[in-house]
């Protein structure tokens, strides 16, 4: 579970005007008519954390345990990307054909 | 014994083992049926057994085969071709769908055991017999074997000129060129490959890979194209893992899913080095391990990947569902606060469902702690947010109004952060539970103070001020409202009937130029299509006082046959009141109103409805919409407080009465009975509940209000059979799934069950005090005995007027 900043890729100390904007550029990137799912969790996070109240209650009494999803978010986030080798390539095809 | 068991097999008679092979085969227990049929056919050679045996052949193989065992699937296959050499023909002749079928499943056997020369072998020598698009797919493979290095030459079986190996070179060159990045090359050779090739679906893959860092979404479309019957849809699938980005754990369980290939091939992908692949595997394991105590392990350890204020948040994230960490994160972090200690306890006490005192009590130190670092930033507003957390906790408990630390908690609360609407509209909830009237009025007054333009809270304000007959106020707040929301109905009713009630009440002391003032006030309140009458209606009963026609009722009464009026009316003003009625929307409705706003101005009714409806005249039978608006009436009237309503009604009785004969749904009938419960005008209500039990002989409900109307709603009054009818109602009702009805019933009945006579025993004797002041008032039961009387058919409407001995004084005792 990604916690309301996460989705909407602010910081945990962003004011109401950067959450408002952080908000409407993904609303922007998923909008409802053709991300509907997306919308909704941008639009629950946005409302969870959309004033310095929210956002204190969230700080205050948010329980649910950070999974591991949240920690993989920042641990396998992309790496610099590297030329693909030959080897590399035919052994993971050659893997996949072999299911 | 293997021995002595061939012995008997041999031994068997030819029929005996027919059958058995042949219950073999068809039980699917294929290999004892090959050697049974080998027995046979030891015996001697026939044809069906040949076919037989064949058949048990393939059907072992394909079994085989489907546990992923093409290698032994291929021999079986070979074993059968060689044993039943001459029947082939027979059974699979070349030019049937079967044999075809057949041979396809084959050739993939043998491309799955690896045996990928005799394979290409068999998809030429046999491409005239087999069909396009059986040998396409097979192509397909071999060719995405090709690429995967699975193969090493093929120049040797297949003509140069074959299309596999001419566009196994393109592709070959575009891959090449994908490896040193030379993306325009690519592009170049993946022109080339056109749609009838056998490489068709990994030109999309390539294409993807070029732009999966540029272009994620794009690359993911790419993907989706490669058919999922393609031999190198996995391959697609495990691209479109390394993509993934909305949900992590996916990746991580594809990457545990995946061989180490793959997982290389991913990890090259996302440009992971060594060290992150050594987080990855922990990550693996801790996830395997689904602990808290392994993520925070894992967090801590590898805390200059994930980053330190990250690993920080992380960690203090997974203290209320690990509160042992509390060590760990203090030994690699900092000390935490005593408010942070108490709110992870708080916090983890919630999580295991402790919503009692434990919970509550970590909070209240929360509080404690955060009043001493005061000058930290949001620390009021923090307080605040936790007594509110704390009442809700409460509330979770279902002690909403039993707990009386509620409103302090709220109240608290508001001091530290006044700006919480919702506190104030729980505290005035809480106090009107309570029938604390000077709280309840002293946070309505914080609420409006707070938020002077908010229509909930100005709407309560308004409310509270009517319910007090503070009209005046009533009238400010209802344009206060109106200004923020100018088409709150209920705003605009109260503002007409808060400036009537103050005219009443200018009219009582003489004030008739003031009076008139406020009535032209009300008429502003309404709108012109839906004007009711009531400021026409009380204006004519104004105009009547100021110019001393009729006088408000004295305590003392009229003399039977002494006028009425002291002077005749002028014109002007009965045209005022027949304006009023016409308004009113009908007879039955234009009479209630006079009545009740006549008492309402301690005028007698009789004195006035002569002046607007002619003496002579039978009253007209009311419409069924006017009825279904004189119930709506008598609500509004309910919920203004007007105590007569059952002596108004019951001056309309007449109307009512010929209003039985209308046809009214069973809701309508519903609503008119209760409305009659409502008024207690037990009369009325038994003559309607009689009827509607004519028309709707087996709802509960009519029973209920017959026998409520019998009993003139007293529990006591009632018979053994008609407790015993209310008892099947209730069940009936219950049946009927009709729970407004059951729990109507049920609590009339449970009255019963607090006899109010014997409570003094167990208390103070003064009580009996209060005995008495549950005893109906004396005037109560002389009405009651007119009603009587009127239900047996004897007429006393004159009653009313005649000087009844007063009832003598109840003294009570001092306590």
């Amino acid at each position: 579970m990604k916690t309301p900043f996460d989705i909407l890729g602010v910081n945990e100390d962003a004011n109401d005007e950067a959450i408002k904007k952080a908000y409407l550029q993904k609303v922007r990137q998923y909008p409802p008519e053709r991300a509907p799912e997306q919308f909704k969790r941008i639009r629950a996070a946005f409302e969870a954390i959309q004033s310095l109240h929210q956002r204190l209650k969230y700080q205050l009494f948010h329980h649910e345990a950070p999974s591991i999803s949240a920690l993989l978010e920042h641990g396998l986030e992309m790496g610099k990307p590297q030329r693909m080798t030959e080897n590399v390539l035919t052994q993971a095809l050659a893997a996949s054909l072999n299911q | 014994m293997r021995k002595k068991k061939k012995t008997a097999a041999q031994n068997c008679s030819v029929e005996t083992l027919q059958t058995k092979a042949t219950d073999l085969l068809a039980k699917g227990r294929h290999k004892e049926a090959i050697d049974a049929y080998k027995q046979l056919l030891k015996k001697e050679q026939r044809d069906e057994w040949q076919a037989a045996l064949a058949k048990a052949y393939l059907l072992r193989a394909q079994a085989l085969a489907n546990k992923d065992m093409y290698k032994e699937a291929a021999v079986l296959w070979e074993n059968r071709a060689n044993l039943c050499t001459d029947f082939e023909t027979k059974i699979f002749p070349q030019t049937t769908l079967d044999s075809k079928a057949l041979l396809e499943q084959y050739i993939y056997w043998l491309i799955k055991a690896g045996r990928h020369i005799k394979a290409v072998h068999l998809l030429t020598d046999q491409a005239e017999h087999l069909p396009e698009k059986v040998t396409w797919p097979l192509w397909t493979h071999i060719g995405a074997l090709l690429l995967a290095g699975e193969i090493q030459d093929l120049t040797d079986v297949l003509p140069d000129d074959a299309i596999l190996l001419k566009h196994y070179a393109i592709i070959e060159a575009a891959l090449e060129a994908y490896y040193r990045g030379y993306l325009a090359i690519i592009e170049e050779n993946l022109k080339q490959i056109p749609f009838r090739s056998p490489y068709r679906d990994f030109r999309p893959i390539l294409k993807a890979l070029l732009i999966f860092h540029s272009d994620p979404n794009g690359a993911n479309q790419l993907l989706k194209k490669v058919p999922t019957d393609s031999p190198y849809n996995n391959f697609a699938k495990l691209i479109q893992l390394a993509g993934e980005t909305e949900d992590k754990e996916i990746l991580l369980e594809g990457l545990s899913k995946g061989n180490r290939y793959e997982q290389a091939f991913i990890a090259q992908l996302k440009g992971w080095d060594k060290g992150r692949m050594k987080v990855i595997s922990m990550l693996q394991t801790a996830a395997k391990r689904d602990s808290h105590k392994a993520l925070m392990e894992v967090v801590i350890t590898h805390h200059q990947t994930f980053g330190e204020n990250y690993s920080r948040q992380f960690c203090m994230a997974l203290l209320p569902s690990y509160p042992a960490g509390i060590r760990i994160y203090e030994r690699t972090y900092e000390s935490l606060s005593a408010f942070e200690k108490n709110r992870v306890a708080a916090l983890n006490n919630e999580q295991k469902g402790q919503l009692s005192s434990t919970a509550e009590r970590n909070w209240r130190f929360c509080v404690e702690n955060l009043k001493k670092q005061a000058q930290e930033e949001n620390t009021d507003i923090k307080i605040a947010l936790i007594l509110r957390h704390i009442v809700e906790l409460i509330e979770k408990r279902g002690e909403t109004f039993d707990n009386f630390k509620i409103p302090n908690d709220l109240a608290e609360s508001l001091a530290y952060d006044p700006n919480d609407k919702s506190t104030y509209l729980k505290l005035t909830q809480w106090y009107l539970h309570q029938n604390d009237q000077k709280n309840y009025q002293k946070w309505i007054d914080a609420a409006v103070k707070q938020f002077p333009k908010n229509g909930e809270i100005l709407f309560l304000a308004m409310e509270a001020a009517t319910r007090k007959k503070a009209f005046k106020k009533a009238v400010g707040f209802a344009k206060k409202l109106l200004k923020v929301d100018p088409i709150n109905v209920k705003a605009r009713q109260i503002a007409q009937f808060s400036h009537i009630s103050h005219a009443r009440k200018l009219i009582k002391s003489g004030k008739y130029s003031n009076a008139r003032l406020e009535l032209e006030q009300a008429a502003h309140f309404e709108k012109s299509s839906q004007r009711s009458g009531l400021v026409q209606i009380n204006q004519g009963l104004l105009e009547l006082q100021a110019a001393g026609i009729v006088k408000p009722k004295t305590r003392t009464r009229r003399v039977q046959g002494q006028t009425r009026l002291l002077k005749s009316p002028q014109p002007k003003i009965i045209k005022l009141l027949k304006e009023g009625v016409q308004l009113a929307g009908g007879v039955l409705l234009g009479q209630f109103k006079v009545i009740v706003e006549s008492k309402s101005q301690a005028l007698n009714p009789a004195d006035i409805l002569p002046l607007i409806f002619p003496q002579n005249k039978r009253t007209p039978l009311p419409t069924r919409k006017e009825l279904l608006e004189w119930i709506n009436l008598i609500n509004v009237y309910t919920k203004e407080g007007v105590t007569f309503l059952k002596e108004a009604v019951h001056q309309v009785k007449e109307p009512l009465q010929k209003a039985l004969k209308l046809d009214f749904s069973q809701e309508e009938m519903l609503s008119l009975c209760q409305c009659l419960k409502n008024v207690k005008h037990y009369m009325l209500l038994k003559q309607f509940a009689d009827n509607a039990i004519k028309h709707s002989p087996k709802h509960p409900a009519f029973s209920y209000y017959q026998i409520y109307a019998k009993v003139r709603g007293n529990v006591y009054q009632l018979s053994i059979p008609d407790a015993e009818r209310l008892k099947d109602a209730v069940e009936n009702a219950e049946k009927q799934g009709d729970k407004r009805t059951s729990t109507m019933i049920i609590s009339f009945l449970n009255q019963i069950e607090k006899p109010p006579f014997f409570n003094f025993l167990d208390g103070d004797l003064d009580e009996i005090d209060d005995l008495e002041d549950m005893l109906p008032p004396p005037d109560e039961v002389l009405r009651t005995f007119i009603e009587r009387f009127e239900e047996m058919g004897i007429d006393l409407s004159e009653l009313d007027d005649m000087p009844f001995p007063k009832p003598p004084s109840r003294k009570r005792k001092k306590r």
